[in-house]
């Protein structure tokens, strides 16, 4: 009994991590918004960038010195969003012909 | 012998370039048969084509509602030619038109003499001129669309441009547009990178983008005849006929590049700004595939 329940502490614990873990976050605020800008630039230059990604970063540049735990998880939002951006984009590369009147 | 050579090689180098020329037109020409083939045929018996293109909407709201056959010119009017109720709510509004007194200030500012004592007549002396914007400008190797043509125009005669969008610029427009009703849209491709424009234009209508995942195609192609809570979707097809549009939401007349970029925007992406490439090329293939309609512009929409 004490096997499975600990077992399965640890299954829940790992499905939280990961589900609360974002592929594109950085830690310190200061490298979280850097990575989130560098990821929105090639987003906007690909003319893909969604429109609230901007004014996310925004806030999260002003926030970094104030409250830079509440910058870093804003900036890690913006790299998620710009990131799923260009992702879906490349995505939508390869089948946007498909979509044309025949 | 030598001047015979000289008259072969010249004929020759100008039938080439003809050829040359009309190629560049013939994928946005097969493009542009499908687009409207694809309206004429959707509009034709929707009762007919209801599980094929309007699944969602019930047999009984088609008879009561649906405008149909649609002719090719009918398309001008948007979603106006489809639905019955709005096109019935129109009538009334346009009983006393709401863009007429912006029209009125258009006419008033061509008129205007500018500081040089010039008017916009001195750039269009015929102002029936929309049929054929936006165009490809060889030399300057871009498009130019009304707005930058009009805003070309002052600063010739020394004023300062107008801000794009609305407001004074619209209202212009609004007076040339009007000036050039009944004549048909003609746009044309001229050279290899006038056709790459036209590409760019093309993928930017069709490719899904934004938070939303949604292409100006999904509403205005696949959803046209299809209503979104209470709003009846518009096909793309004749889109520009219309422009300027006074638009009852905006309170005021508008220009075609406001709308796209408004469109852009609901689909969750950045809002492109006036007059950029991508907005001028997305207009470039959009007025493109009405090709050979009339115009009918200013006009007012929901």
């Amino acid at each position: 009994m004490k096997k499975l329940l600990l077992i399965s502490t640890i299954t829940v614990a790992f499905l939280a991590g990961c589900a609360m873990t974002n592929p594109y976050a950085s830690n310190s605020a200061d490298s979280a918004i850097a990575n989130a800008q560098a990821k929105y630039n090639k987003a906007h230059s690909e003319m893909v960038a969604w429109k609230n990604t901007k004014k996310i970063l925004n806030q999260a540049k002003k926030l970094a010195k104030t409250d830079p735990k509440k910058a870093t998880a804003l900036a890690n939002k913006a790299a998620y969003q710009a990131q799923t951006a260009l992702t879906q984009s490349a995505e939508f590369e390869k089948t946007w012909r498909s979509a044309m009147p025949q | 012998m030598l001047k015979r050579l000289a008259k072969i090689a010249i004929i020759s180098m100008i039938s080439g370039s003809i050829m040359f020329a009309a190629n560049f037109n013939a994928q946005a020409e097969k493009d542009r048969h499908a687009f409207v083939n694809y309206f004429l045929k959707k509009f034709k018996n929707p009762v007919k084509n209801q599980a094929k293109y309007f699944p969602y909407v019930s047999i009984k709201e088609i008879k009561k509602d649906y405008i149909y056959p649609l002719s090719f010119q009918a398309f001008q009017d948007g979603s106006l030619s489809w639905y019955k109720p709005s096109k019935e709510q129109f009538a009334e509004i346009n009983a006393f038109p709401p863009y007429e007194i912006p029209l009125d200030d258009g006419e008033a500012l061509y008129k205007k003499p500018f500081a040089n004592g010039k008017t916009y007549s001195s750039c269009f002396p015929n102002p029936a001129i929309k049929q054929n914007y936006p165009y490809y400008d060889t030399k300057k190797d871009e498009i130019i669309t009304i707005g930058i043509a009009v805003n070309e125009c002052r600063v010739k005669n020394g004023e300062k441009p107008l801000k794009y969008g609305k407001g004074d610029i619209a209202k212009v427009i609004s007076y040339l547009a009007y000036k050039s009703r009944g004549q048909k849209i003609n746009i044309k491709i001229p050279n290899a990178n006038a056709a790459k424009a036209y590409e760019a234009g093309k993928k930017l209508f069709y490719k899904q983008r934004g938070y939303l995942a949604i292409s100006c195609n999904e509403c205005h192609v696949k959803g046209a005849g299809k209503r979104l809570r209470a709003e009846a979707l518009s096909p793309a097809l004749g889109a520009t006929t219309q422009m300027p549009v006074y638009r009852i939401k905006w309170g005021g007349l508008g220009t075609l590049q406001r709308r796209l970029a408004g469109c852009v925007k609901d689909t969750g992406s950045e809002k492109p700004k006036m007059q950029s490439k991508p907005l001028k090329e997305l207009a470039y293939f959009l007025t493109y595939m009405s090709n050979g309609m009339k115009l009918f512009g200013p006009d007012t929409r929901k």
